[in-house]
């Protein structure tokens, strides 16, 4: 049976284990990135069907990175997580769907609300794929 | 610091919830839930502050 795969992508290593390890227990293939660049290499490297990507970062930003997956890849699932900066979560998340998130996620998050998120994402790509 | 605070939450939240998948003691248990639901309710505060900021 084919794994689900996923590449996560944040610039704060301890979430990055948290997040990977959540998703190893769900069941997904794990991929981690701390930034932006390197997630959009690995991505090139090893495609997945889900992205999570964080939206501050100081190496290539999230919304620049997930404006860059959806355009190259407009199928690919991609989750926008972020704490804010200045102005706060919800308006970094607004911008991050307008790019082509599917999903937004404020932190703090519950690590099962990411994998439910996931699940969701990818069970109505198969749905879809099947009709 | 919002940003750091919401984080930091995070961190918090996601260790509780990671050490719940290893089992423990009901009493262990409770207090790992505890500290989700109190990590969460931090993340209302900090929410709930970022409203208040704008407005100020």
């Amino acid at each position: 049976m084919n794994r689900k795969r996923v590449l996560l992508i944040d610039d704060d290593v301890e979430l990055l284990r948290q997040m990977s390890a959540a998703f190893a227990t769900a069941g997904y293939a794990v991929r981690a990135a701390p930034d932006g660049q390197i997630g959009m290499a690995r991505f090139k490297a090893e495609p997945v069907e889900l992205v999570v990507c964080d939206i501050i970062m100081p190496t290539r930003e999230g919304v620049e990175t997930i404006l860059a997956l959806r355009q190259a890849w407009p199928e690919l699932k991609i989750i926008a997580i972020s704490g804010g900066y200045r102005l706060g979560p919800a308006i970094f998340l607004d911008l991050a769907r307008h790019v082509g998130a599917n999903e937004a996620l404020e932190k703090p998050f519950r690590l099962a609300a990411l994998v439910a998120a996931a699940d969701r994402l990818l069970g109505a790509a198969s749905l879809g794929e099947a009709s | 610091m919002r940003h750091a605070l919401n984080n930091l939450l995070g961190k918090i939240m996601g260790a509780a919830e990671l050490a719940l998948d290893h089992g423990g003691s009901p009493e262990v248990r409770a207090e790992l839930d505890t500290i989700i639901r109190l990590a969460e309710e931090g993340g209302q505060l900090t929410a709930a502050a970022g409203r208040i900021e704008r407005f100020t």
